[in-house]
C-alpha cells in the first residue's frame, strides 16, 4: 500500500514541480519528513518500499557513472579549482566532525557527503536562471566533474569496510566486458520498449552482481553506468525510470529518518554554517584561479551551495541513523538555501562590490 | 569564430561572437531543449529564450539564408551553390474531395509537375509516399515544387 501511496504523492509533487518550477529534492525530502517515522507515520517502510528504494539509487548510481567525463580536466585551471573545492570542504569538515566526536569512518561519510555538491540541483539552477551563457558557468560544471572524480576514487576507500578483495575483481571485471559490449549493442534499433528493458537490465545486474558477491549496488552500478557512457540511447531509455524510482527513493528515505538521535542542535549548526561558508570559500577561490574575478567567485559559490542526492546516497549506504539524520537535515537547509543563493547571486555580488 | 563546449551532464554549448563584438550562445540541453542567449556588447546581461527541439528548428530554418522566406506552413529554400533552384515546400490538410484516390489516380506530378514528398496520418509519417498511395480526409502532406507549380497544384488538385 506505502508504495502506491508513494506513487500518488511522487506523481503530485512532480506536477507541483514542474508548474512553479520548484527545486525538487528538498520537496520530496520535506514530504518524507512529515508523512514517515519524524512526522504523521503514515509513510512506512517495507520490503517491498526498500526495494524501491534501493532501484532509485541504484539508477541514480547508474546515472552518475554515465555522466562521468573527464575530459574537460585536462585544463590545469579546472584541475586547481576543483583541487581548492576539495581542500576547502573535505578536509576541514573531517577534523571538524571527528574533533566533535564522531567515529572515524561517520566522520569521513559526513565531510564526503558535505563536500559534494548536488549535481542535479546545481545542473538545474543553471538551465532555469539562465545561466548557461556566463563563462563561470563551465568552471562550475568542470567542478562538479572533478567532484565525480573524486567519488570516484574516495568511494571504493569509503566502502572498504564493506567490500571483499575478490568482488571488486567480479565488478571490474564485468565493468570491462560492458564497456565492450555496450559500444556494440544498437538497442535503438530493438524498439523502445525492448531498448528500455535491456537499458535497465544494465543496473539491475549490478544489483544481481552486488548480493551474489556481497559488494555495494551504488559502486557496481556508477562503474557499470561508467562502462556505457558513450550509449546514449541507453541514457535516454534509462532517464524516465530515473525520474520515478529516484523521487521515491527521496520520499522513503527522508521517511525513515527519525530524530530522536538527532545531536545537538549547536553541533549541527556549526556543521551547516560552515558547510556554507566553505563552498562560497571554494568558489570564490574557483573564481580567482579561473576568470582572476573576485565577482566570478561569488557567483561560482553562491551556485555550488546546495547538497543533495549523493549525499543521500552516501547517508543511505553508509549512514547509521545520527549520520543519516545529519545529512538529511543539511541537505534540506543547503537546497533550499542554495536555490536562493543561486538565484540571487547578482545581489550578492552587488553587496561584495 | 565558433567554439563548441561540451557541458557534461547539461549538454552542448555554441558560442559564436559577432564582428560587432555582440555574443550569441546556444546550448543544446539533453534530450530535447534549446536555449538561446544574446549578449549584445553594450548589456552587461544576457538575454535568454528557452524553445523546444521544433522551435528551433524553426528558427534555423529562418535564419538558414536570406533569400529564404517562411510563412505559416510554407518554406521557400535556395541555394547559394545553385542560384536557379528556388524550391518551396507547403503543408496541406486533405480534404473530403480527395478521400479514397491515391497519388497514381489523381497524375499529380502530370497534371502540377510538384511531388508529394511525405504524408502525416494519425502521427504516423510516410516518407516518399508510393504513386499507388491512397489519401484519407485529414492526412498532411506536404509537396515539393516550384511556385508556379505549387500554385497549379492547389488549383487543379486541391481546387482551392
Amino acid at each position: 500500500m506505502e508504495v502506491f501511496l508513494a506513487i500518488t504523492i511522487c506523481a503530485l509533487l512532480a506536477y507541483l514541480v514542474k508548474t512553479f518550477s520548484l527545486p525538487s529534492i528538498p520537496l520530496y525530502i520535506v514530504l518524507g519528513l512529515i508523512l514517515g517515522n519524524s512526522g504523521l507515520k503514515i509513510l512506512k517502510s517495507s520490503e517491498v518500499s526498500d526495494v524501491f528504494s534501493e532501484l532509485g539509487a541504484v539508477l541514480l548510481a547508474f546515472y552518475i557513472g554515465m555522466q562521468l567525463n573527464f575530459s574537460t580536466l585536462k585544463k590545469v585551471e579546472n584541475f586547481y579549482s576543483g583541487i581548492a573545492d576539495l581542500i576547502l570542504n573535505f578536509l576541514p569538515i573531517l577534523f571538524l566532525t571527528a574533533f566533535l566526536g564522531f567515529e572515524l569512518k561517520d566522520a569521513l561519510v559526513l565531510s564526503l557527503a558535505i563536500y559534494t555538491s548536488s549535481t542535479i540541483m546545481v545542473f538545474r539552477s543553471l538551465v532555469e536562471n539562465k545561466k548557461l551563457a556566463l563563462p563561470e558557468s563551465e568552471t562550475i560544471v568542470w567542478i562538479m566533474v572533478f567532484e565525480d572524480l573524486v567519488i570516484l576514487i574516495l568511494l571504493p576507500v569509503v566502502f572498504a569496510f564493506h567490500v571483499e578483495i575478490y568482488g571488486i575483481f567480479i565488478v571490474i571485471f564485468s565493468t570491462f566486458l560492458i564497456y565492450n559490449f555496450s559500444e556494440k549493442l544498437k538497442v535503438v534499433k530493438l524498439g523502445e520498449d525492448v531498448a528500455a528493458l535491456v537499458s535497465l537490465s544494465i543496473p539491475a545486474f549490478a544489483v544481481v552482481i552486488s548480493k551474489v558477491f556481497d559488494f555495494p549496488s551504488v559502486l557496481s552500478a556508477i562503474f557499470f553506468g561508467f562502462a556505457c557512457s558513450k550509449v546514449k540511447e541507453i541514457e535516454k531509455a534509462i532517464l524516465p525510470f530515473k525520474e520515478v524510482f529516484l523521487s521515491l527513493f527521496f520520499l522513503f528515505f527522508a521517511a525513515k529518518i527519525s530524530f530522536s538521535v538527532f545531536p545537538d542542535v549547536k553541533v549541527f549548526l556549526i556543521i551547516l554554517i560552515l558547510a556554507v561558508i566553505l563552498k562560497i570559500l571554494a568558489g570564490i577561490l574557483a573564481g580567482l584561479i579561473v576568470h582572476r574575478s573576485f565577482n566570478s567567485g561569488i557567483e561560482i559559490g553562491a551556485t555550488i551551495v546546495p547538497r543533495g542526492e549523493f549525499s543521500i546516497l552516501l547517508a543511505m549506504f553508509l549512514g547509521n541513523e545520527t549520520v543519516s539524520a545529519v545529512i538529511t537535515l543539511l541537505v534540506l537547509v543547503s537546497s533550499i538555501l542554495g536555490s536562493f543563493t543561486a538565484k540571487y547571486s547578482y545581489k550578492l555580488k552587488s553587496i561584495s562590490v | 569564430m565558433v567554439r563548441r563546449i561540451e557541458l557534461p551532464g547539461i549538454g552542448t554549448k555554441y558560442e559564436l561572437e559577432t564582428k560587432k563584438g555582440d555574443k550569441i550562445a546556444i546550448v543544446f540541453l539533453f534530450p530535447e531543449k534549446v536555449q538561446l542567449y544574446l549578449l549584445p556588447k553594450s548589456s552587461k546581461d544576457a538575454l535568454s529564450v528557452e524553445m523546444n527541439v521544433d522551435e528551433a528548428r524553426r528558427l534555423g530554418n529562418i535564419l538558414f539564408g536570406a533569400t529564404m522566406k517562411c510563412e505559416k506552413e510554407r518554406i521557400e529554400v535556395s541555394f547559394s551553390e545553385i542560384s536557379a533552384i528556388r524550391l518551396m515546400l507547403h503543408t496541406y490538410r486533405i480534404g473530403k474531395n480527395l478521400d479514397g484516390k491515391s497519388i497514381e489516380d489523381l497524375q499529380i506530378r502530370k497534371r502540377a509537375g510538384v511531388t508529394v514528398i511525405a504524408v502525416s496520418r494519425n502521427n504516423e509519417v510516410i516518407v516518399n509516399p508510393l504513386p499507388s498511395f491512397t489519401f484519407k480526409e485529414g492526412d498532411k502532406i506536404v509537396v515539393v515544387g516550384e511556385k508556379n507549380q505549387i500554385e497549379q497544384f492547389e488549383r487543379e488538385i486541391l481546387e482551392i
